[in-house]
C-alpha cells in the first residue's frame, strides 16, 4: 500500500478546520481498509458499522482536539481496534461460542464444496484452498496475516497496535504462517489418499 | 495441485522478504537479486512467494465492503446532521453528485481489488522486467463495431481495456476487439506478440484469438509470442491459469496450462505441444505491470478526457468549449473504465451515456467561482 503522506496530511488539517469535503475524502479514503480490518476483529456487521460509524462521529465532534497522525490509516484501525475491544469486553460469551460455531459450519462446507471443485479443477481451486486454509486460523492468526500482508504494517507498527511486544508479533506470524502451510498441505494429503484408494 | 516447496514458506516468514515485496528499494532490491544470483533455482521460490504475498493481500477486501461503506456513511450524515456545527460547514457527500463549481476536488474510489500483480514501482529490476507504461502512442481505428489498436513505434506500449485489463503491446503488434466486450464474455484477437494481464470477472470469460489459437483465460497473466521465420506460436504463463486449443478443433484438444508452463503451436504441423519454461533462462523476465496511476492536479478536464481516450482508444464525443474552464484534481488508478468516467463526470457536474463504441459526453460550463 502506498502512502500518499504530504495529501493525508493537509487533508487531516482541513478536517480539523472543519472541512466537510475533507472529511468526506478522508472517509473516502480509508473506509475499506477499515472494514477489512474491522471485519476480521468483528465478526458481526452491524455491530461493525455502528462502531465504524461512532468513530467517524467521535473523530468529527473532537476534532479541534485531535493531533496530527503520522500515519492516518495506522492511526484509525488502532482506534477501531480499541472501540471494538471495548465494545467486546461488554458482550456475552455466547457471541464468541456463536463465532466458532460460524467458523465450523463454514469449513464444513467449504470442504465438501472442494471436492467438486477439485473435480472441475478450476483456478478458483487454489484461492478457495487458501481461504479456507485461512478460515482455519485462530481470529488472532487471521488478524496478524491482514496487518502484514494487507495493510502492510510492519512489525512494530503490529506490536504497537495489537499492544503486544515486538518477540510476540514476530511469533504470532511464525505460527499462522506455519499453520496456514499445513492447512494446505493437508487436502493434497488427502487427494493423494484418495487417489491412492480409487486406483 | 500444484507442490508448495518448503523454501517458499521461509521466504514468507522472512521479514525483511515480505518488506521488499511490499516496499522495494534500490537497495533491498540488489541485495535480493544478489542472492537469486547465487542459485538460478531461487527465482522460481521468489516468484511464487510474491503470488502467495499478493494472493493474501488480495483475499482482505472483504466482498461488500463498498455497499457497507455506503451504508455506514449514510448513517454517519444523519447523525452528523443533527449537529449544528456540523451543519453550517461545507456541504460534501462522495455518494451524490454535487453541483458543479470550478474547482472539484475528488479522491477515487478505493476500487475493489480485481487486478492481481504485484507491485514495482520505479526500481531497476534484473529478473523482473520494469515495465513504465507509455499509453499515448497507440493508433486506434475504429472498424465496424470493433476498435482496432496498433503500435506503430519502435517500442512497446501499454494499451488499457474497460474491464480494468492491460495489455503490453510490441513494436508492430495489434489487437481487435469490441471496446466495451461482449455480455457473456470479452474476446480480443491478436497479431503479433504481446502480453497480457487480464482483470478477473468469473462472469465474462475473456477469450484472446489469434490466428490459429484461443486462448481462455481465467484471470491471468501471460504472453503470446509468434516466430517470425516460422509462423510458430509460443504461448507462455506467468501467472494463473489459461486453456489452449487450436481455432480449428478447440474440442478435440485442450492444454491447461499454469505459472512456467508454455504451449509451443507449431504452424507447419499444426501439433501443440506443452513444455516446461526453464526458469533459469534468463531471456525471458517476468513482466511486472506497475499499477496505473494518473495523477491530475488542477487540470483542464478536456485533457483528462484526451488521455482516456488515448489510453483506452475508446472514442470521445462532446463539447470541447463548454468544458474549456472545467478544472479538475483527481487521482485515477486500477478502476474500470466506467468508474474513470463516472469520477470525471461527477467532477464537473456532467453525464454520459454509451452508445456502441464511443462515449458521449453532456453538461454544463463550470462555473467561476
Amino acid at each position: 500500500m502506498q502512502e500518499r503522506h504530504e495529501d493525508e496530511v493537509l487533508l487531516w488539517l482541513q478536517f480539523k478546520n472543519g472541512d466537510r469535503d475533507a472529511f468526506a475524502a478522508l472517509y473516502q479514503r480509508f473506509i475499506i481498509p477499515l472494514i477489512a480490518y474491522g471485519t476480521r476483529l468483528c465478526p458481526d456487521r452491524e455491530l461493525l458499522k455502528d462502531q465504524i460509524q461512532e468513530l467517524f462521529v467521535e473523530l468529527w465532534n473532537s476534532r479541534e482536539n485531535l493531533s496530527v497522525p503520522g500515519a492516518i490509516r495506522f492511526y484509525l484501525l488502532k482506534a477501531l481496534r480499541y472501540k471494538l475491544i471495548r465494545v467486546e469486553k461488554h458482550r456475552h460469551t455466547r457471541s464468541r461460542v456463536d463465532e466458532l460455531n460460524r467458523q465450523y459450519n463454514h469449513t464444513l462446507m467449504e470442504a465438501s464444496i472442494e471436492t467438486s471443485i477439485i473435480e472441475k479443477e478450476a483456478y478458483e481451486s487454489w484461492r478457495t484452498l487458501l481461504k479456507d486454509a485461512l478460515s482455519h486460523l485462530t481470529l488472532r492468526q487471521q488478524e496478524i496475516i491482514q496487518l502484514r500482508f494487507y495493510q502492510g504494517f510492519s512489525h512494530e507498527q503490529i506490536a504497537e497496535l495489537m499492544d503486544v511486544n515486538y518477540q510476540s508479533v514476530s511469533n504470532l506470524l511464525h505460527k499462522a504462517l506455519c499453520r496456514l502451510k499445513e492447512k494446505i498441505k493437508m487436502p493434497v494429503f488427502v487427494f493423494i489418499c484418495l487417489a491412492l484408494l480409487l486406483a | 495441485m500444484e507442490h508448495i516447496d518448503e523454501k517458499v514458506w521461509a521466504l514468507l516468514q522472512d521479514d525483511q522478504f515480505i518488506q521488499w515485496v511490499q516496499s522495494p528499494t534500490e537497495d533491498s532490491t540488489a541485495a535480493w537479486e544478489k542472492w537469486m544470483d547465487q542459485d538460478p533455482a531461487r527465482i522460481a521460490l521468489v516468484r511464487k512467494a510474491r503470488e502467495i504475498a499478493r494472493d493474501l493481500k488480495t483475499m482482505e477486501d472483504p466482498a461488500d465492503a463498498q455497499q457497507l461503506s455506503a451504508e455506514i456513511w449514510k448513517d454517519l450524515i444523519s447523525t452528523l446532521d443533527t449537529t449544528p456545527m456540523y451543519r453550517s460547514a461545507t456541504q460534501s457527500d462522495p455518494f451524490s453528485t454535487p453541483a458543479s463549481s470550478r474547482h472539484r476536488r475528488l479522491w477515487p474510489w478505493l476500487a475493489a481489488a480485481s487486478l492481481v500483480g504485484l507491485i514495482i514501482t520505479g526500481v531497476t529490476l534484473k529478473y523482473y522486467h520494469p515495465h513504465n507504461p507509455s499509453i499515448m502512442q497507440v493508433a486506434t481505428r475504429v472498424m465496424d463495431q470493433d476498435l482496432q489498436r496498433t503500435n506503430q513505434t519502435t517500442s512497446e506500449q501499454e494499451v488499457l481495456l474497460v474491464d480494468g485489463s492491460k495489455v503490453i503491446l510490441q513494436p508492430g503488434a495489434s489487437i481487435r476487439h469490441a471496446a466495451f466486450f461482449q455480455k457473456d464474455k470479452r474476446e480480443i484477437h491478436l497479431e503479433g506478440n504481446a502480453f497480457f494481464e487480464i482483470a478477473k470477472e468469473s462472469s465474462r470469460p475473456f477469450y484472446v484469438y489469434t490466428k490459429d489459437l484461443v486462448v481462455h483465460v481465467l484471470g491471468t497473466s501471460f504472453n503470446v509470442t509468434t516466430n517470425k521465420s516460422n509462423g510458430d506460436v509460443t504461448v507462455l504463463v506467468q501467472s494463473g491459469k489459461v486453456a489452449v486449443s487450436k481455432l480449428t478443433n478447440p474440442a478435440k484438444q485442450q492444454l491447461i496450462l499454469v505459472s512456467n508452463q508454455q504451449v509451443l503451436y507449431k504452424e507447419q504441423t499444426h501439433d501443440l505441444v506443452q513444455n516446461t519454461f526453464d526458469e533459469t533462462d534468463k531471456a525471458y523476465k517476468p513482466v511486472i505491470i506497475a499499477p496505473v496511476t494518473f495523477n491530475f492536479d488542477e487540470a483542464p478536464v478536456v485533457k483528462i478526457l484526451q488521455t482516456l481516450e488515448d489510453a483506452y482508444g475508446i472514442p470521445f464525443h462532446y463539447d470541447k468549449k463548454t468544458f474549456a474552464s472545467c478544472m479538475v484534481t483527481t487521482s485515477l488508478g486500477d478502476e474500470t473504465f466506467e468508474e474513470k468516467l463516472k469520477i470525471v463526470c461527477e467532477a464537473i457536474g456532467a453525464t454520459y451515456v454509451i452508445r456502441g463504441n464511443e462515449v458521449y459526453i453532456e453538461g454544463k460550463p463550470c462555473k467561476d467561482l
